[in-house]
């Protein structure tokens, strides 16, 4: 029995718009979740208090550490310290292994979650390079009127 | 003097590219067109070989004269990286990306095959003539600088590896052989010949590029795995994915070039593919070296690079795609097929492969387009990547058993399933075990079993089939060895790659299920225990070394009161770029891997006391993943053999 084009171009059809109906559904869904958004002290500052960062919502936050601030355990690595765009600061919890070249004054980004009125970062992100400034936080410093990037 | 002539040489690249372009164009080339442009292709990669080779001896001789080099080398580095520094930057990388791909057009002209072998030495000459201006209107590797600095400022120490010094190359001799489908595909509308013929043609170039892809992108993730730290080999970082996207258009179109060669069907659809993967690259291309994502492979960022990379991108692609809507309709396909056939199965691999392609294109570049548009700074999370990847590759690792044995145009799965009743029971087992395994380890359930028992259902049918094709026990075994002589390279290759693609899902798998990790303070003498693992931190000391400072902790790794292993992992200072980097140690077994890692006092402000933070990873069946990429990398180079071997009857004949 000879199959039909008509017949065979329909079941191609029919699957490919299954696949790429599920492949769509499951996207929609789970893209939106995985967003990870940015924000500045000042921006988490100014939001906080609307319920903006549910507990369970991973985010980022850059600033640069502020000088003094650092705080480290003597038995465990457990660190807190304060991250800066020099208008506003946050407190940030720390768990782990910090990432070369993290020291007082440079700039990170942290990724994690917002739980009563502190930062717990699961990640620490820097750059590998010490001249190096990462562009999410030059934005969040120029925002905040501290800082207009070097010349 | 050695960049003065790299600079000229440039020039007479530029110019015998445009040559190549323009000779089949003008009438009164006629007759002669072909070996002029032969004869371009060949003043071409002479050209382009001299101007690398100028700049290698320019990082050799540390010729701070050159902005590169000042900007990348230094006088101390070590000589094995002063060579592989010349393509650890931006200018240096495009070279040798306009170089490979010269190297590809040559060959092709000399030994390439191809009723249209004009037109596509044209569209390559294009091309060529594209990337080569690139180089010498925005990333000149041969700038100079004045007054001469004394000393350069080094390479990134991350980049200082032998991984990385082999990944660029392997990439780039991946992505440069893409081209050739690029003007295979455009040739072959052009003419409205897209069939046989053509498939046999291109499939060769398509073969070695893929194959160099894939031990590219493994290479790279070896790199990331041993140079990193994190003790992850893939983390959907957006430049992986830009190397993983035009890997899987390449492997739809390998896989459709077959259906085009065997059956002369899928003509419109393999020339879309050839051309989408060359775009696909160069797309990856753009997104890394733009400077539009930030990582350590973004060199540099000039906003007038990415502009010149994105003209390029519009005239190549929509030029195609133009071409392409025109011509598609007027080609000839072959017969008809069933939905259940081998073509069938390879129309459906085909559309996972893309779907895969597709939605991380979606979580590469949503971010970029958020920022550009709405202003927002984003990123995708990784779990975005693994729940849309494991959902496709389950349902390619159990198609991927049944569409390679269906018969051409029609077949039933009825009959194969009772023909391959008892392999499939085995595998059916093993989910079961393995489930009930995971189960118990886990304590509840996971998806590790699922993927497990898929791949071992690859697995068995490409064994059952074998064992099928050579008669095993019905038939002498001295036979059945005989008969597994004769089967065809080409069957191997797909058998190769087959296993490479079900042994890395098992070893990712059991990777994920199995791996630990343990982050902690460490003093020296103190003990810790990982996976059955005995950690002692015996002590740490601070000397320099070659071209860094270094904080080396010495830590012995024992199991059941056994030493097995010191290691010396290294938190380093790279002194003239003033850096720094951890440097893992690794205590590798046949099938698990002891990691650890130390990261350095000074940075903790801990002054006056004792302790360091240490990275303990144990990562079981990492080998496993390196091993199945070669695999996968060897299949495609049987295939490729086969290939050489028919051509040279052919021309015996």
């Amino acid at each position: 029995m000879a199959v039909k084009p008509k017949t065979q171009r329909m079941w191609i059809v029919i699957i490919t718009g299954i696949c790429l109906l599920g492949i769509a559904a499951i996207v929609t869904t789970i893209f939106r979740d995985n967003l990870v958004f940015f924000f500045s002290p000042t921006e988490i500052k100014e939001r906080a208090s609307s319920g903006e960062f549910p507990p369970d919502r991973r985010i980022r936050i850059g600033g640069l550490v502020e000088e003094g601030s650092f705080k480290q355990s003597d038995e465990s690595l457990e660190t807190e310290f304060l991250l800066t765009d020099l208008s506003n600061n946050i407190s940030v919890l720390y768990h782990g292994m910090l990432p070369p070249l993290f020291r007082e004054g440079q700039g990170i980004v942290a990724e994690g979650y917002y739980k009563d009125g502190k930062f717990e970062a699961k990640s620490l992100l820097t750059k590998h390079d010490e001249k190096y400034m990462p562009p999410e936080v030059a934005e969040a410093l120029k925002k905040s009127g501290q800082w207009q990037g070097e010349k | 003097m050695a960049a003065n002539l790299g600079e000229i040489v440039l020039i007479f690249a530029l110019l015998s590219s445009f040559l190549q372009f323009y000779a089949p164009l003008n009438k009164s080339f006629s007759g002669r067109s072909l070996i002029l442009q032969k004869f371009s292709a060949k003043i071409l990669l002479i050209s382009l070989l001299t101007a690398f080779s100028c700049l290698i001896y320019s990082y050799i001789i540390s010729d701070f004269s050159l902005a590169n080099v000042y900007r990348n080398s230094h006088s101390f580095k070590p000589l094995l990286y002063k060579i592989t520094g010349s393509w650890g930057n931006h200018e240096g990388s495009m070279l040798l990306f306009a170089l490979i791909i010269c190297g590809y057009n040559f060959f092709y002209s000399e030994l390439g095959r191809s009723e249209e072998k004009k037109i596509i030495l044209c569209v390559q000459g294009a091309i060529c003539f594209g990337i080569v201006s690139y180089v010498v209107f925005t990333s000149n590797p041969f700038e100079r600088l004045f007054p001469v600095p004394e000393t350069g400022l080094g390479l990134n120490p991350l980049l200082q590896d032998i991984g990385l010094a082999m990944h660029p190359p392997m990439l780039y001799l991946g992505y440069g052989g893409f081209s050739l489908a690029f003007s295979f595909s455009v040739a072959g509308l052009w003419v409205k010949k897209i069939d046989k013929n053509w498939a046999r043609d291109l499939r060769p170039w398509v073969l070695i590029s893929w194959s160099f892809l894939t031990m590219g992108i493994g290479l790279g993730s070896w790199w990331a795995y041993r140079e990193l730290g994190w003790g992850g080999f893939w983390f959907w970082d957006p430049v992986e994915n830009s190397s993983l996207m035009p890997w899987l258009v390449a492997t739809s179109l390998l896989h459709s070039l077959v259906v085009l060669e065997k059956r002369q069907e899928f003509p419109a659809w393999a020339s879309f593919l050839a051309i989408l993967t060359f775009c696909v690259g160069l797309v990856g291309f753009f997104l890394v070296r733009s400077g539009v994502l930030t990582s350590v492979h973004s060199f540099a960022s000039d906003p007038y690079r990415g502009i010149f990379m994105l003209i390029l991108l519009a005239i190549l692609f929509g030029f195609a795609l133009t071409l392409y809507s025109l011509r598609a309709s007027s080609l000839k396909a072959g017969g008809n097929f069933a939905f259940v056939s081998r073509e069938g199965g390879i129309l459906l691999n085909n559309v996972l492969l893309l779907t895969l392609c597709g939605t991380i294109l979606l979580g590469t570049l949503y971010p970029i387009f958020l920022e550009v548009l709405v202003g927002e700074r984003v990123s995708v999370g990784k779990p975005y990547f693994n729940v849309i990847f494991t959902p496709v590759a389950f349902l390619l690792l159990f198609l991927g058993a049944i569409g390679p044995y269906l018969k051409w145009k029609k077949d039933d799965l009825a009959k194969l399933s009772k023909k391959r009743a008892i392999p499939l029971l085995i595998p059916l087992l093993f989910f079961i075990a393995a489930f009930a395994g995971i189960w118990w380890a886990k304590g509840g359930f996971t998806l590790y079993a699922p993927a497990l028992g898929l791949a071992f259902w690859l697995l068995t049918a490409i064994i059952a089939d074998i064992s099928d094709r050579i008669k095993l026990f019905s038939t002498s075994i001295k036979k059945s060895i005989n008969k597994l002589k004769d089967l065809p390279l080409s069957y191997y290759a797909m058998v190769f790659a087959h296993i490479g693609v079900a042994l890395l899902a098992i070893s990712i798998t059991l990777l994920s299920a199995f791996e630990e990790d343990k982050e902690l303070l460490m003093k020296a003498g103190e003990k810790t225990e990982l996976a059955g693992y005995e950690i002692t931190f015996l002590e740490s000391k601070l000397g320099q070394k070659e071209d860094y400072l270094a904080r080396t902790g010495k830590f012995s790794v024992s199991r059941n009161g056994k030493e097995l292993a010191i290691l010396l992992p290294e938190s380093r200072i790279y002194i003239v770029q003033g850096s720094s980097t951890t440097e893992a140690d690794i205590y590798y077994t046949p099938i698990t891997d002891i990691y650890i890692v130390i990261g350095d006092k000074a940075y903790e402000t801990r002054e006056g006391k004792e302790g360091f933070s240490v990275r303990i990873y144990v990562r079981p069946f990492m080998n496993l993943v390196w091993l199945s990429c070669l695999i996968i990398a060897a299949g495609g180079f049987i295939a490729l053999t086969e290939n050489i071997k028919n051509r040279g009857k052919k021309k015996k004949k």
